[in-house]
C-alpha cells in the first residue's frame, strides 16, 4: 500500500492503495464515486471511461501509480446539475435503456466533442466503437452527439 | 433450480419455466432504512401501497417492477395515475421500497408481464383513490356522490361547481370505507395512458446518479466473486489467482 494523490472533479485527493490497483476501482471504492461502471475489468467494452488529463481513458486499465498526480474527470463532474450539451441531448433523444454503458459513452462524447466540435458520423463511430451497450442505444447515441453538437447524420458522411 | 448443461437454455424458455414452477427470479433483501419508506407518515393519504398524497397536495406513485430500461418505472406509474385523476405533471414515482412484507402482491419483473401483469391492479388501485376522494368530497360538502366527479387532481361538485384539491381532502380520504369495486375510467376519456410521457428513470442515468446492484454498499458488506478456471474443467489450485485482492482506502 502507499499513498497517491491525485485531482477527481477538480478536487485533490490523497487514496492509500496498492500501486496497482485500477484507477476504476479507486474512484468506486476508495472514493465513493460509483457513476464510473465495472463492465469487464480488461479493457474490452469501455464502461470504466473517464478523463484522464481531458483524454478518454479506460480506467480499469490504468494503475493508481500511472493515474497519480494527473487530472481526473468522472461522470459526475462532467457538468453541474446535468447542464452539458450531451446529458441534455441523451435525455431529449431517450438514449439510456438499461443505463449501465451510459456514462462511459458520455465522457467518450464529451472527449470527442471537446476536440471536434462539429463530428462526423465517421468521427463519432472512431471515438464511440469500443463502446458496447449491450441494449443497442448506438443510434441514439448517435443522434444525442449530433443533436448536442448541432450537426446533422448527413453531414460530410461517412 | 435451472442445470446448466451441456445444452444451452434458450432466455425464453428459462423465463417460461420460472413462470410454470413459479420458481422466482427475486432474491429478498432487506436494506436499512427500507421499513421508514414503507410507513405512511399521519396526514397522508395512503390507501394501498401504491399510492401516497399529502395534505400539500403532493402525490407520490410507487412503481412496484425493476426499471431494466423497459420503461417500468414509468409506464406503471402511468397507470396508477390515469385511473387517480392527476396530471402526470404533478407526479413523482419512487421505487416501491425494497421490504417484501410491505408489498401488496410479490413481485417479478420477468416475462414482458410488467405492464400486462398491472394493468388491472393498478387502474383498482388508482381508480380505488379516485372514488376516496370523491366520497370524501361529497362528505365534506354533504351532497351526494353522483353530483360530484375528479379532475385532474381536484374533486369538483357539478351543480355548484366547488372544488377541492386532493390535498385538502387528503385526511378525510383517509377515513372514507375503501371501495371493493370501484369503477374504471372508459378508455376514450384516457388522458395519460397512450401518450409519450419522459421516461422518469432517465435524468439519473446521465449523470451517473442511477444507482445498480454492483454501486450499493451496506455496513459490514462482503464482496463475492465468482472464481472462474481459464478454460472448461480446468480447476486445479494453480489456476487460483496468486494473492488476495488488495484493500482501497482514502485517507
Amino acid at each position: 500500500m502507499a499513498s497517491f494523490r491525485l485531482t477527481v472533479n477538480g478536487t485533490p485527493r490523497t487514496v492509500e492503495v496498492a500501486a496497482d490497483t485500477p484507477l476504476l476501482w479507486v474512484l468506486r471504492d476508495a472514493l465513493g464515486l460509483t457513476g464510473t461502471k465495472y463492465g469487464c475489468g480488461i479493457g474490452q467494452c469501455s464502461a470504466c471511461a473517464v478523463h484522464v488529463d481531458g483524454a478518454p481513458t479506460r480506467s480499469c486499465r490504468v494503475p493508481i501509480s500511472a493515474a497519480a498526480n494527473r487530472q481526473i474527470t468522472t461522470i459526475e463532474g462532467l457538468a453541474p446539475a446535468r447542464s452539458h450539451a450531451l446529458q441534455a441531448a441523451w435525455i431529449a433523444e431517450e438514449v439510456p435503456q438499461c443505463g449501465y454503458c451510459q456514462s462511459g459513452q458520455i465522457m467518450a462524447a464529451a472527449a470527442l466533442l471537446a476536440t471536434t466540435p462539429r463530428p462526423t458520423d465517421g468521427e463519432i463511430d472512431a471515438a464511440l466503437d469500443a463502446h458496447i451497450c449491450r441494449c443497442g442505444t448506438y443510434q441514439r447515441i448517435r443522434r444525442a452527439v449530433h443533436r448536442a453538437a448541432g450537426t446533422t447524420r448527413t453531414e460530410s458522411g461517412q | 433450480m435451472t442445470r446448466i448443461g451441456a445444452r444451452a437454455i434458450g432466455r425464453r424458455e428459462f423465463l417460461r419455466a420460472g413462470a410454470l414452477t413459479g420458481a422466482g427470479l427475486y432474491i429478498g433483501l432487506r436494506l436499512d432504512g427500507a421499513a421508514e419508506l414503507a410507513a405512511a407518515r399521519p396526514a397522508e393519504f395512503a390507501p394501498n401501497a401504491y399510492l401516497r398524497i399529502g395534505t400539500d397536495g403532493a402525490v407520490t406513485l410507487f412503481a412496484d417492477h425493476v426499471e431494466l430500461g423497459q420503461g417500468a418505472m414509468t409506464a406503471l406509474p402511468m397507470i396508477i395515475a390515469e385511473e387517480l385523476e392527476v396530471d402526470w405533471a404533478s407526479v413523482t414515482v419512487e421505487r416501491m421500497p425494497p421490504d417484501p412484507s410491505a408489498w401488496p402482491r410479490f413481485i417479478r419483473t420477468v416475462g414482458s408481464q410488467s405492464v400486462r401483469g398491472s394493468w388491472q391492479p393498478l387502474r383498482v388501485a388508482g381508480a380505488t383513490a379516485r372514488e376516496m376522494l370523491v366520497a370524501a368530497g361529497a362528505a365534506g360538502w354533504q351532497v351526494a356522490v353522483s353530483e360530484c366527479r375528479a379532475e385532474r387532481g381536484f374533486v369538483v361538485h357539478a351543480p355548484t361547481g366547488r372544488r377541492a384539491s386532493y390535498g385538502d381532502l387528503a385526511s378525510a380520504a383517509a377515513g372514507v370505507p375503501v371501495p371493493r369495486t370501484p369503477a374504471l375510467k372508459n378508455p376514450r376519456d384516457f388522458r395519460i395512458i397512450g401518450t409519450r410521457v419522459a421516461r422518469v428513470d432517465i435524468p439519473a442515468k446521465v449523470d451517473g446518479g442511477a444507482q445498480y446492484g454492483i454501486d450499493v454498499r451496506v455496513p459490514g458488506m462482503l464482496v463475492a466473486t465468482v472464481l472462474r478456471p481459464p478454460s472448461a474443467g480446468n480447476c486445479n489450485a494453480s489456476t487460483r489467482p496468486p494473492r488476495a485482492p488488495s484493500r482501497a482506502c482514502e485517507t
